[in-house]
């Protein structure tokens, strides 16, 4: 018989089995519990949080420019090589400081006679000439003055007592092609002596001087009749006067002239930072720049010219032949112009390269030079000045960037510190990446120093070479065909960081050199570049403490 | 027909294991989990994840508002006790090394939740029409388990790859939807099936939709230079005082102070219109066995400013940028106010390169569309075994779940059924269905993990769906005993 299902009967096997898992899954539901303590966030326990983190932290490509950091020094030729030149103006002297035309007092004094003139007519008398000769205070021979400024002063004093009237004609002082002719008036007016003052400008005037620097002033008088009885010999005294007598151009003999350049110095600030080491400069030069708008000779020498740095001083010896220079100057068709001599000591004339090999902070320069040297011919000899004309002495430091390099010692100093929270971190790993293209090798360390400037702790250890120069090609260019890749890493511990917390400043110390320990000359370029990043790994390891625990 | 049986199950047996094995490489889903619900055709809500699977009532409505209540959590990232142990001093030890050993390459914390309003479905001849109007509420947030490992154990185990953070998406969706569904039964060279299709209309509310991340961070082995590709456009759609606080967060606008929030309009907002189509068939192969295939929520829903709700398109496109480091020269002895000065400008260029465009474009989110594929052995009349295979697909990819069950009918007033499902990447999921019929009363319950009451440290999915129905029609007839002496055995099945 088969079964037939129905509630009546018994349930078959596998309903009760079906049965009781439905009722045991009611219970369980219903005696489920949620362990409420196992999210009872309160008792999280502290727990330690220990990331491991990367960064890269600098990344810098640096060229010639930004080592030098001042472009103006830097000159670069059509192939890109390099040159540093430092100039400096060290004397420099204008006409005014060295030709001075002094007032000139004549006091012309008239003696004449008359006799009685019926008033209302008058009695011309003969031309009085005062031949003056101007005063030089350097001996100078005056042909010609142009004169820019200035005053001839009449201050006349009289014993006439009847009225004059003075011409004044002075044939060598002549504007626009008409010589100087002035009236002066004498007014007796019942009292004696009779004063006058009248002065004129000379401005635009050129003064012509007849052989040793004279002059002629002629005087014509006309003495007016009148009723006043004759007195005769009168007196007139002219009291003539230049004043403050300013030149456009002087032509004649400007006398000897010394000219002493007060020392001066050029800074070399390339060899600011240097502590040691030698440097081979292939091609170093001096060259004095001379600039001259005094129309006269003038021969140069220099008295002292020394390369100095803080340890070291060497005298550069020129051995240049002829020895005083003589500069150029301009000619008369040259008015106005300035000219330009040259003086260059390199190493085939002088110890030049000795010089600079000190790594000199600056060169110090005295100089003197002498205008119209002996001999000359104060009579014969033809100068001319104006009133721009001066002289100048520039001495400029050209250093090629051609050579070697050993043992060159840098040091900066920068300041620097820790935060606190450096307690925070495990261990550090700085990891320096150089891609050189220069042709030089450095060894780096850096410093840690406190408040005192005493040492703390270094960066690497040992001291380690972290830049490698680049491959180097031949003569005669010595450029670099390849640059070079470096790696330097360099771990910090926990304790030693913590030892850092007073660090206040950091020296940071290099030391160059060419490759091959120095001995290979090098040439810099202008297209080089060295990329630098640095990255860092650090292990942070703290403890946290659930804000919520009791 | 053995032959023909046997070659069938041996093939069933393949797909099964391998379906296994996609299950157990990679296990998750992050909408509406309800494969329980799906093999009991006694609760007419059972054609919601097949429009082909017949209720068995001639006529049901729904209890208004309770006809269909889902809600359920899924994170197949790791359990709780993964991160969290007691100890035997009675505190709780945080172990994220652990938990970082259980996570997958990307991992997904979902929460669902879903209300019918209004049901209602009647047979007539061979088809069988259905009327559903429902609230729901989808959401998901993806993380990668680079992005977990990068915080706790920092960036230096990636030193010489790349990690990849493109798992981080934020979907989120709240929206109407009115359904009607059609199913018909049709005879094709002499086999059963019943092909079945529901029409969706959607209205969005607010919605969150990552459109594109393709967020990489690689790390230079030599010099950790760091190189980033953000690509990436998150869509949101939101009311429009909150939409204009994110926009004062984000500096384009000043802060609203006044969020007044309109209820009304939230949920009468008729601007964001959508589409969706389920389609599925059945297939009867015999008494024993038949077969079930759909595709459920296939559509989208377009999301545009309008009726209090306001759009906002975030992006960001910068490839292969890449950071080395801070200029040397810009800050090694210079003075502090220049050193913070270059500073700044450092960040402010970086900020620029990864600045966020933000635009008001109007899009489309796509519903979140899943396959089931069923096979049910009919063992007598009231017994069926279930294997329910489904996919859930999200970005280009299917995540598959499997689900193994086994039903009984106790007549016409009570039917259960039990379930062992792999889902979430995890395999201990039992499930447990029941649905109550007293007259027209039916009641019923569901959930795919009932195991997480009883461990709820180590559940990975949380879900119960219950609800009320009358039901009418449902009852078997009572045999005619009378005739069944000489009725063959098989017949009674």
């Amino acid at each position: 018989m088969r079964k037939i299902y129905s509630w009546k009967n018994n349930f078959p096997v596998k309903e009760k089995v079906f049965s009781l898992f439905l009722i045991l899954m009611t219970v369980l539901v219903q005696q489920s519990c949620i362990k409420k303590d196992d999210f009872d966030f309160k008792k999280m326990a502290s727990f330690e949080y220990s990331p491991n983190l990367v960064a890269p932290i600098i990344h810098t490509s640096l060229t010639m420019d930004d080592l030098l950091a001042s472009n103006q020094l830097i000159h670069e030729d059509a192939n890109n090589f390099l040159t540093l030149i430092y100039r400096t103006t060290v004397f420099s002297k204008k006409i005014d400081e060295l030709i001075d035309i002094p007032n000139q007092t004549i006091n012309t004094s008239i003696n004449f006679s008359t006799v009685s003139i019926p008033a209302g007519d008058s009695l011309i008398m003969p031309t009085y000439t005062t031949a003056y000769t101007f005063n030089s205070s350097n001996g100078e021979r005056f042909d010609s003055i142009f004169i820019k400024s200035g005053v001839l002063d009449f201050n006349i004093n009289g014993d006439v007592n009847h009225n004059l009237k003075i011409n004044v004609n002075i044939p060598g002082l002549l504007k626009n092609g008409q010589s100087f002719k002035k009236i002066i008036n004498y007014n007796y007016t019942g009292s004696l002596p009779v004063t006058i003052h009248n002065n004129f400008d000379l401005s635009g005037y050129k003064l012509t001087f007849s052989s040793g620097n004279n002059i002629n002033i002629n005087y014509d008088l006309t003495v007016y009749g009148d009723n006043n009885s004759d007195y005769s010999p009168y007196n007139l005294n002219m009291g003539e006067s230049f004043t403050d007598i300013g030149f456009n151009m002087i032509f004649g003999f400007m006398g000897t002239i010394d000219l002493d350049f007060n020392q001066d110095s050029v800074d070399v600030s390339i060899f600011n930072n240097t502590l040691s080491g030698s440097i081979y400069l292939a091609d170093p030069k001096v060259r004095l720049y001379l600039n001259n708008s005094l129309g006269l000779p003038i021969n140069f020498t220099i008295n002292t010219l020394a390369a100095m740095s803080s340890s070291n001083t060497v005298l550069v010896t020129p051995f240049v032949n002829p020895y005083p220079w003589q500069i150029n100057y301009p000619s008369y068709s040259e008015i106005g112009q300035s000219k330009e001599t040259i003086f260059t000591l390199d190493s085939t004339n002088s110890n030049i390269r000795q010089a600079v090999n000190i790594s000199p902070q600056y060169f110090s320069c005295i100089a003197n030079a002498q205008a119209n040297p002996l001999p000359n011919n104060p009579l014969t000899d033809k100068n001319f000045v104006i009133d721009t004309s001066k002289i100048s002495l520039d001495v400029e430091v050209e250093i090629p960037f051609h050579g070697s390099v050993s043992d060159y010692a840098l040091q900066d100093t920068v300041d620097f510190s820790l935060s606190e929270d450096i307690e925070k971190i495990d261990w550090l790993i700085f990891r320096v990446n150089t891609l050189n293209g220069f042709p030089l090798d450095a060894t780096m360390q850096i410093y840690f120093v406190d408040s005192l400037e005493k040492k703390i702790d270094s960066l690497l250890v040992p001291e380690e070479q972290v830049i490698t120069s680049g491959v180097i090609g031949p003569a005669p260019d010595y450029k670099v065909v390849s640059p070079t890749h470096k790696l330097t890493t360099d771990k910090i511990s926990h304790d030693r960081l913590m030892n850092m917390i007073n660090v206040k400043k950091i020296y940071i110390y290099s030391k160059l050199e060419t490759a091959n320990s120095g001995n290979t000359i090098i040439k810099m370029y202008s297209d080089y570049n060295i990329d630098i990043k640095i990255g860092i790994q650090a292990q942070i390891k703290t403890t946290v403490v659930p804000s919520n625990n009791d | 027909m053995i032959k023909h049986m046997k070659v069938i199950k041996i093939i069933s047996v393949k797909c099964i294991i391998i379906f296994i094995l996609i299950a157990g490489y990679n296990q998750q889903s992050f909408s509406q989990q309800d494969n329980m619900i799906h093999l009991l055709p006694v609760i007419p809500q059972s054609a919601y994840t097949n429009p082909a699977f017949k209720p068995k009532a001639k006529f049901y409505i729904g209890f208004p508002a309770l006809s269909s209540v889902y809600g359920g959590l899924a994170h197949n990232g790791f359990a709780y006790r993964h991160l969290i142990q007691r100890r035997a001093d009675d505190s709780l030890e945080l172990r994220m090394d652990n938990m970082i050993g259980k996570l997958a390459n990307t991992n997904y914390v979902s929460a669902n939740v879903s209300e019918e309003i209004l049901a209602f479905g009647f047979k007539a001849r061979k088809s069988y029409f259905s009327f559903s109007l429902s609230e729901k509420i989808t959401s998901r947030v993806g993380y990668p388990k680079d992005l977990i490992s990068l915080l706790w154990k920092g960036n230096s185990q990636f030193i010489g790859e790349t990690m990849d953070l493109s798992g981080i998406n934020i979907n989120a969706a709240a929206y109407h939807e009115i359904s009607i569904g059609y199913m018909h039964d049709v005879r094709i060279k002499n086999q059963n099936f019943v092909f079945g299709g529901r029409i969706k209309m959607l209205r969005g509310l607010m919605n969150v939709y990552t459109q594109k991340n393709d967020l990489t961070i690689g790390i230079d082995d030599n010099d950790y230079a760091h190189t980033t590709n953000t690509g990436f456009q998150v869509n949101m759609c939101v009311p429009d005082t909150l939409a204009m606080n994110i926009d004062s967060i984000n500096g384009k606008d000043t802060i609203n102070e006044d969020f007044n929030f309109n209820p009304v309009d939230f949920f009468t907002n008729n601007s964001n219109k959508g589409f969706g189509i389920d389609l599925g068939v059945f297939y009867k192969l015999n008494s024993s066995f038949s077969f079930g295939a759909s595709i459920v929520d296939l559509g989208y829903i377009k999301w545009q400013t309008g009726g209090g709700s306001s759009v906002r398109n975030y992006s960001s496109n910068v490839q292969d940028f890449v950071f080395y480091g801070i200029d040397f020269n810009d800050f090694f002895g210079k003075d502090d106010s220049i050193v913070k000065e270059n500073f700044n400008e450092a960040m402010d260029s970086i900020a620029d390169i990864f600045n966020v465009s933000t635009t008001k474009n109007s899009y489309k989110a796509p519903l979140p569309t899943k396959i089931y594929l069923t096979a049910i052995y009919t063992i007598t009349k009231h017994d069926k075994v279930g294997l329910l295979m489904r996919g859930d697909f999200f970005n280009k990819r299917l995540y598959p779940s499997f689900t193994a069950s086994y039903n009984k009918w106790f007549g016409n007033m009570l039917s259960a059924g039990v379930s062992y499902s792999v889902m979430n990447r995890s395999y201990m999921n039992l499930g447990f269905a029941m649905a109550f019929n007293l007259g027209p009363w039916q009641t019923y319950v569901a959930t795919d993990n009932i195991y997480c009451l009883f461990d709820p440290e180590g559940a990975r999915t949380a879900n119960v769906h219950f609800g009320i129905n009358f039901i009418f029609g449902y009852k078997e007839a009572k045999p005619n005993y009378s005739l069944l002496r000489d009725t063959p055995k098989e017949s009674l099945k």
